[in-house]
């Protein structure tokens, strides 16, 4: 099982000395090319999933690529992982880090749109941290902020991130109160409703978000998911994920017809 | 009895290839976590930006944000 890879402590660890990509395969078209070149399926198609380590240029790949770090790393599962955290140190030794990058953080990472980012949070099952501000300099501002805590210590790798323009566009979210600040949402099972679980409005010190996201963590209990059962009520509420680009991967099943367009046909439950 | 024992056929015929279709599935774990985790940029452009700030190497996966078109699992 390659679940226990990534969530390993070591791997953590060693992955902090490392830009760490999670695309959503078949959610855009340039990203899927991307992924092509480096892992196709004996289809000759691109797979569900694909894993590497690159250089920096993304150009060169590190390491076997294929579906998951087992490909690269084979052979029992302990094992296996300490190999890739020893491949990981070692291939990160190769690289000195710019030093002009070395005061200043990395950018916010954000997912490109609300519908994929609470899907994405959902299957993380971590909390959705949705920035909204209409002007750019407030936008500036608040990303600005967010940023830098996303990067503490206190929380990195504990949320999923995307901005929007207006509230609205959340409205798929119970308990939004104001129009503009920062959102911390608990998403639902499907990942495609949410509710609020703190919110701080457009103006908010860094004090008050850290707060925030703090009291986020301690409030968000989401169940352990089990992908049987969870596909099984998946069916019974017609959960339809559409995907941006066909789905390719041969052991895939076709997408089913909605029984009645809800739930996800077009991008969630109405 | 013979309906349940064709229900319980029909479970384990259906479920082998979901479970192995499941084994595929890098960067994740649907168990809640208390631990900080990685820290993922989500879009291509966004890892090649900073890979290129910093001069780092790139931990990349890519994987699909549903199963069998449910979503809300990796």
């Amino acid at each position: 099982m390659d679940r226990s890879f990534l969530s390993d402590k070591g791997i953590i660890r060693a992955s902090r000395n490392f830009v760490c990509g999670r695309l959503a395969t078949y959610e855009d078209k340039e990203e899927g090319e991307y992924l092509s070149g480096l892992f196709r399926g004996r289809s000759g198609q691109l797979e569900n999933t694909v894993f590497c380590i690159m250089s920096p240029d993304g150009k060169d790949r590190l390491v076997r690529s294929g579906r998951s770090p087992g490909w690269a790393f084979p052979g029992s599962e302990d094992q296996a992982v300490r190999d890739m955290e020893t491949k990981m140190d070692e291939i990160a030794s190769r690289y000195t880090v710019k030093k002009e990058s070395r005061s200043s953080l990395p950018g916010l990472p954000v997912l490109p749109n609300f519908r994929l980012a609470l899907n994405v949070a959902a299957c993380d099952n971590l909390p959705l941290v949705a920035a909204v501000a209409r002007s750019k300099d407030s936008r500036e501002k608040l990303q600005k902020q967010v940023n830098e805590l996303a990067w503490s210590k206190d929380f990195i790798g504990r949320f999923i991130y995307v901005f929007a323009g207006e509230a609205s566009e959340l409205k798929k979210v119970k308990g939004i109160e104001n129009k503009e600040g920062l959102f911390v949402i608990a998403p639902d099972t499907f990942g495609q409703e949410g509710k609020v679980l703190t919110q701080v409005r457009l103006g908010g010190g860094r004090k008050e978000l850290a707060e925030s996201l703090a009291r986020a963590v301690a409030l968000h209990q989401p169940e352990r998911k089990e992908m049987r059962s969870h596909n099984a009520l998946g069916k019974i509420l017609d959960v339809n994920w559409k995907t941006q680009v066909p789905v390719t991967d041969a052991g895939a099943p076709r997408r089913r017809e909605s029984r009645s367009g809800r739930r996800g046909s077009s991008g969630g439950r109405p | 009895m013979r309906r349940l024992l064709r229900m319980l056929s029909l479970g384990v015929f259906l479920g082998l290839p979901m479970a192995s279709f499941a084994q595929e599935r890098p960067g994740v774990d649907a168990a809640p976590s208390r631990q900080a985790g990685i820290a993922w940029f989500g879009t291509l452009k966004s890892v090649l930006t900073e890979a290129q700030r910093t001069g780092k190497p790139i931990l990349l996966v890519s994987a699909a944000p549903h199963c069998h078109y449910i979503s809300g699992i990796w």
